[in-house]
């Protein structure tokens, strides 16, 4: 410096050279540094007074600079001294022709401070803004996650995301075997060796690790689980946070706690409504029945939907199908006691209407199962007289054995304990013919997201003329897989077809024949009944007629004091068409010493008559005839 | 992304270091602007690149920044092209040549480190915590790179162009991506991959770089297999601004010698 006045300036002032070597400076700067003029001047480039992140940054940044546009301007850098860093304010110009530099260097001891307290400030709240973040974005995910398998996916997802992992592995706590691993992304499931049990109990928090991080996963009571996380390696990665994963641990045992709780009490509910759906129909040859029963889609939330079928007098089988407002545990107890009631308030010539003001006091009573729906409907076997009543329930559906399928809509009331529930509740009529079916379901069969009940009572029909000749277990199957298929989230669904098979024709008659003019006009009646045509029946009675004839004969004998069996029934062929099948069975032992020839060309003239003939003997002889009930019109 | 020079000329593509743009290859340009087609661009987060374009997971890896070169060459359609990357750029483009040596007719190397801190039998130049110490300085200073500074410079009444110049550009990175990407540059470690380069490549080396050091040049040199190193008589990690003279006759020699 040409004068003491430069030389005393409160800052240190430098000329350098092009290159950065230091050509001149002013004692301030050389006593901030420690230094004595004859070792700095022409021998240090100004750099090699900064500590070592100014330097470098002087390389590939500020001497850019200088080339570039010349000067730089209010640089915060720090000198490197004997006392330790200095901070201070560097602003720096070219001379016009680029050889020389001047520099002058402010101290900022207080500036700095206050700088690198704002700089914390500011990283503090950069910091718990993510962490923040990353927190948030896993407790949703946490709360948002349905079972144990969906929470534990959900820690992995938000692990090797927001959280920043390269890798994770998660073990739960089974009962009796410790950690089990149970799921992991970014590497194998089995590929990090289990971490001891007894240790994991005993943290509290997230702890480093053999290089990952271990979290323990606590639930109220006991250890659920411990999650491993491997850092990223990649340079410009965070390190894990400790802190976060901390409080995400705790959130996930607890979530884990929660999400066993849920499946233990979704499992009992389901278990308890499976076993209250399995019931043995009656044993009775007058119908036959077929159900089904699919669980939501979402297997964990258990509706309150039943079936049930029982005979509520002799030779009356009355068949409830309903479903109880909720889901879980409560809906299916509640389902259990209404479906019970139902049995315990039926009785002979009670009736749907009387069994519905039942209900209605029942449900007074027990509240879970206020505002249930229901249909009910009782069949006289006899008759095939089915009387039906609906409250709140969707119209049963009856499939006849000939003709289209039909909604009931009659017998319609409000859902049981509803508010207005009518002083006496409708009931509903209709004959079932032979073979004739009616279906009972609950909602779920026909309420789809995507369609409204309407459109789905159309379509139910559509698909129940589609499954007219199905065996029963095949029309429930064909009919639910077709009103369900595509749908998703789908809610419990209960199905019962029951079928009508009408009463069947049963007469002794003695072997001297004397009554057999009166069995041959019953039959023929009965045959009318049933919907065969006058061929039809002429056939079949003179083939039954043949056969008893022989069966009298030569079975019994002729003797008036031995008897013949007759019984002709109406039965479905795999087909679809129907036949009637007359059996015919004597109570006398065959001989094979006997001449058969009579019975042979009586065995003839039958299997003129009809489609099928099987002779069985054993305790006597019994002959099967099959015919289809209707001549095909061709 | 700029493009220059003779139109149907073989490519030639300059890539900037950490802290600058393509502003710095100003005096080596025009060298060969007459016989090259020349490509210039800004790494995302530079200059006056797309800042959106910036997406800390895929910039984690100098892959990412590499996989930005090849996708300009592939735009561009262009022949094999003499790659130049200057410092932690010159990593980036034999990282690219190794994924796609076809593009890549040969590499210039200026002033290349493959890792900047010591380690076991190799002297990269810096300890871990010099490097946060420089994080640190940058986070100290990023304030004054992006607005605060062109007042100041407008107050200077004799100077007034500056105050154009440097609103507008040089050294201007978001201070974000560049404490991101001076991490990435800085703690790489890439020596694995030098063997993996077949590409012929020229590495420039200067006498005096506190930043890459002449270790790190014939480190770099001795791993590259057809390598030719050329030691250039300059102090400091920027020769193509203090000693563009230097470089530009380096690489005509080597670019003529094939």
């Amino acid at each position: 410096m040409s004068t003491d006045k430069w030389d005393d300036a409160p800052c240190g002032l430098l000329t350098l050279a092009a290159d950065g070597i230091v050509l001149d400076a002013n004692r301030t700067i050389l006593q901030w540094v420690a230094r004595r003029r004859e070792d700095v001047l022409g021998l240090l480039h100004l750099p090699d007074l900064l500590s070592v992140g100014g330097r470098i940054y002087w390389e590939t940044h500020l001497s850019l600079l200088l080339r570039v546009d010349g000067r730089f301007d209010e640089v915060s850098l720090e000198l490197d001294t004997p006392y330790g860093r200095l901070p201070v304010v560097v602003t720096a110009a070219a001379s016009e022709s680029g050889e020389s530099v001047e520099v002058a260097v402010f101290s900022a001891w207080e500036r700095s401070r206050y700088e690198r307290e704002l700089q914390a400030a500011r990283r503090v709240a950069e910091r718990s803004a993510t962490q923040t973040r990353a927190l948030q974005h896993a407790t949703a995910a946490l709360s948002g996650a349905v079972g144990v398998e969906a929470v534990a996916t959900a820690l992995l997802d938000a692990a090797v995301g927001p959280l920043g992992a390269a890798a994770v592995t998660i073990w739960l706590a089974e009962p009796g075997e410790g950690l089990v691993a149970s799921g992991s992304r970014g590497e194998p499931v089995d590929g990090v060796p289990v971490p001891p049990g007894r240790d994991v109990v005993a943290l509290r928090a997230a702890v480093e690790h053999e290089g990952r991080v271990l979290v323990p996963l606590h639930g109220h009571v006991a250890l659920q689980g411990a999650l491993s996380l491997a850092p990223r390696d990649d340079p410009a990665a965070d390190p894990l946070d400790l802190e976060i994963l901390t409080a995400v641990g705790q959130q996930a045992g607890l979530a884990l706690d929660r999400a066993q709780l849920y499946e233990q009490s979704a499992s009992v509910a389901h278990e308890l409504q499976q076993s209250l759906l399995d019931v043995e129909p009656p044993d009775d040859p007058r119908f036959a029945v077929a159900t089904a029963y699919r669980p939501g889609v979402e297997m964990l939330e258990v509706g309150g939907d039943w079936f049930d079928m029982f005979l509520a007098g002799e030779g009356v089988l009355a068949l409830s199908v309903g479903d109880v407002v909720g889901r879980g545990l409560g809906a299916a107890s509640a389902m259990g006691q209404l479906r019970s009631a139902v049995r315990a308030v039926a009785e002979p010539e009670l009736g749907p209407t009387r069994l519905l003001s039942r209900l209605d006091r029942f449900v007074e009573q027990v509240e879970a199962a206020s505002m249930a729906t229901l249909a009910y409907a009782e069949l006289e076997l006899a008759t095939g007289e089915v009387r039906y009543a609906c409250a709140g329930h969707p119209p049963p559906l009856l499939l006849p054995a000939h003709g289209e399928p039909r909604l009931l809509w009659d017998g319609r009331s409000t859902p049981l304990g509803a508010f207005s529930v009518p002083s006496q509740r409708p009931e509903g009529r209709v004959r079932l013919h032979e073979g004739d079916r009616l279906l009972l379901y609950t909602d779920g069969l026909v309420e789809r997201r995507d369609r409204g009940i309407d459109d789905g009572l159309t379509v139910l029909r559509d698909a129940a003329a589609g499954c007219h000749d199905l065996s029963l277990d095949k029309a429930v199957e064909r009919l639910t897989r077709t009103m369900l298929e595509g749908e998703l989230g789908r809610d419990d669904v209960c199905v019962l077809l029951v079928s009508w098979r009408g009463t069947p024709f049963e007469r002794y008659l003695p072997a001297d024949l004397r009554t057999l003019s009166s069995v041959r006009r019953a039959l023929g009646g009965w045959l009318a009944n049933r919907g065969s045509d006058d061929e039809t029946r002429r056939d079949v009675v003179l083939a039954a007629s043949e056969a008893m004839a022989n069966a009298a004969e030569h079975g019994a004998g002729g003797r008036p004091d031995e008897q013949v069996y007759v019984r002709a029934g109406v039965a479905r062929r795999d087909d679809g068409s129907r036949e009637v099948v007359v059996t015919v069975r004597d109570r006398g032992r065959w001989r094979a010493a006997r001449p058969s020839i009579e019975r042979g060309r009586g065995l003839r003239i039958i299997e003129a008559l009809v489609d099928d003939v099987l002779v069985k003997d054993d305790e006597g002889t019994t002959i099967v005839l099959r015919r289809a009930l209707r001549r095909e019109m061709t | 992304m700029t493009l220059a020079g003779r139109a149907d000329g073989p490519p030639m593509i300059f890539a900037h270091g950490f802290g600058c743009d393509q502003t710095m290859w100003r005096h080596v340009v025009p060298a060969f602007a007459d016989s090259h087609r020349i490509v210039l661009f800004d790494h995302v987060g530079a200059g006056g690149s797309d800042l959106a374009a910036f997406d800390p997971d895929r910039y984690r890896r100098l892959q990412g920044y590499a996989g930005d070169v090849i996708e300009i060459l592939d735009t561009l359609a262009l022949l094999p092209a003499v790659f130049v990357g200057h410092s932690v750029s010159a990593i980036i483009g034999a990282l690219a040549a190794i994924e796609r040596p076809e593009l890549f007719d040969r590499l210039v190397l200026v002033v290349p480190s493959p890792r900047y801190i010591d380690d076991v039998g190799y002297r990269g130049g810096f300890t871990r915590a010099e490097i946060d110490e420089l994080l640190e300085t940058m986070d100290g200073n990023y304030l004054g790179w992006s607005a605060h500074i062109a007042p100041v410079i407008m107050g200077v009444p004799d100077r007034p162009e500056l105050a154009q110049e440097l609103t507008s550009s040089f050294c201007r990175t978001d201070p974000a991506i560049a404490r991101h990407f001076a991490r990435t540059t800085f703690l790489s470690d890439n020596r694995g991959d030098l063997d993996k380069v077949r590409t012929p490549s020229l590495v420039l080396q200067c006498r005096k770089d506190v930043i890459a050091p002449m270790d790190v040049g014939e480190f770099v040199h001795a791993h590259l297999s057809g390598s030719e190193l050329v030691v250039l008589d300059a102090t400091g990690h920027c020769p193509n601004l203090s000693a563009p003279d230097q470089v530009v006759a380096a690489m005509r020699r080597y670019l003529s010698g094939r």
